[in-house]
């Protein structure tokens, strides 16, 4: 039983309540997806902005096949996807984000490195990592949100996390 | 395959043990490896290191977008939505006074086939009804009480602006159906603001 299916039908008949219920409850996810995807907290308000506009307008769409909150990831990735085509930002390079911290505390810079390294890791392998790294989505609910199968899920994310090891290798041990 | 490829490869294993993806053989290989390679279980730690800084707390939106999410959803919100309950209960109702101020008056013309012209004759009834009533209302204002009477007066003079405002956009599109509807509510509102005027009066009479 999805824990949303009461809201959802109430924002259905266009409950505005029932639609800030949802958002309240997912706005945290969904916009941590947005800000490890594109390391830009202004860019992640907005993805997060129009991720819940568009589920809003779309919700007569959603027909309980998936939890509201992997429909509304699904929704969530195409913002993000669409938003870093848009911008057509470069990743950022993870030197300059090196040379740009000074001496913060060992977790905090490791974090700072995480999202810089994040951000040159192809599309799909950022999304798997940050689904289920971050939002510790399971690889069922992660699949249906990206339309690939769990076993491409899967491989994608020990891809990503073998990237993510190997750039990060060297600051993950000093600061170890 | 070179070393960095099999560095990576291994990784993925690695990574996949830590997520406990790995049964059978390959669960068997890694364990081996594991017992045997003080590098692979550091590699192991680093990668579970890896996912719990990841996992680490973000904080929310820089503010809260309820707001404007909610300003644009109602922005969105297809007029036609709103507006179609709201017509046809209004046109019901235009039909129903229509046909109350006939019983009070000559019969309005016939009908025409299309919708705008339906309403163009609402309208010319209205009008025409309004007017029949205006001499009787008048009457009516006077018999009232002084603070009902101004009360009375700001509201005639309020629908009495709209409805120029609404003719006066009507010269600009006269086929504009919503155009009529508006206007034929405001004339509705007007009529009932009459008829109160005149059955409060007759009640007034009556009790005195």
């Amino acid at each position: 039983m999805d824990p949303d299916a009461d809201l959802v039908e109430q924002a259905r008949r266009g409950d505005m309540k029932a639609m800030e219920q949802l958002y309240r409850r997912h706005q945290g996810a969904v916009y941590a997806y947005a800000l490890r995807s594109t390391g830009r907290p202004d860019a992640a308000d907005e993805i997060t902005q129009d991720t819940f506009v568009r589920a809003f307008r779309g919700v007569d769409r959603f027909r309980g096949g998936s939890k509201f909150s992997t429909w509304l990831f699904s929704i969530a990735v195409n913002q993000t996807r669409t938003r870093l085509a848009k911008d057509a930002r470069a990743a950022v390079p993870l030197e300059a984000e090196v040379e740009a911290t000074t001496t913060p505390e060992p977790t905090g810079w490791l974090r700072r490195r995480l999202e810089a390294a994040l951000a040159t890791l192809p599309e799909g392998y950022r999304e798997v990592v940050v689904m289920h790294d971050v939002l510790q989505m399971p690889h069922e609910e992660i699949a249906e949100a990206r339309n690939c199968t769990v076993g491409t899920s899967k491989s994608q994310l020990h891809k990503a996390r073998a990237k993510l090891r190997a750039l990060l290798g060297d600051e993950h041990e000093r600061a170890r | 395959m070179n070393e960095r490829d099999e560095d990576l490869a291994r990784l993925e294993v690695l990574s996949a043990y830590v997520d406990g993806d790995l049964e059978g053989e390959a669960l068997a290989e890694v364990e081996a490896l594991l017992a045997s390679s003080e590098a692979a279980r550091a590699q192991v730690e680093e990668l579970r290191d890896l996912k719990a800084l990841a996992a680490e707390t973000s904080t929310g939106p820089s503010r809260d977008l309820w707001p404007a999410i909610a300003a644009e959803l109602e922005a969105s919100k297809p007029a036609n939505d709103d507006a179609r309950p709201w017509r046809w209960w209004f046109v019901g109702a235009a039909a129903a006074v229509i046909a109350f101020v006939a019983l009070r008056t000559p019969a309005p013309p016939p009908a025409k086939p299309t919708l705008s012209a339906q309403l163009a004759d609402a309208r010319a009834a209205y009008a025409a009804a309004i007017d029949r009533m205006a001499e009787e209302s008048d009457a009516a204002v006077a018999k009232l009480p002084e603070d009902v009477r101004q009360q009375l007066v700001v509201s005639l003079a309020q629908v009495d602006r709209a409805i120029r405002e609404a003719e006066a956009a009507m010269s600009q599109a006269p086929e504009d159906p919503f155009g009529h509807e508006a206007l034929l509510a405001l004339y509705s509102e007007k009529v009932r603001i009459l008829e109160a005027v005149i059955a409060a009066a007759e009640l007034k009479e009556e009790a005195s």
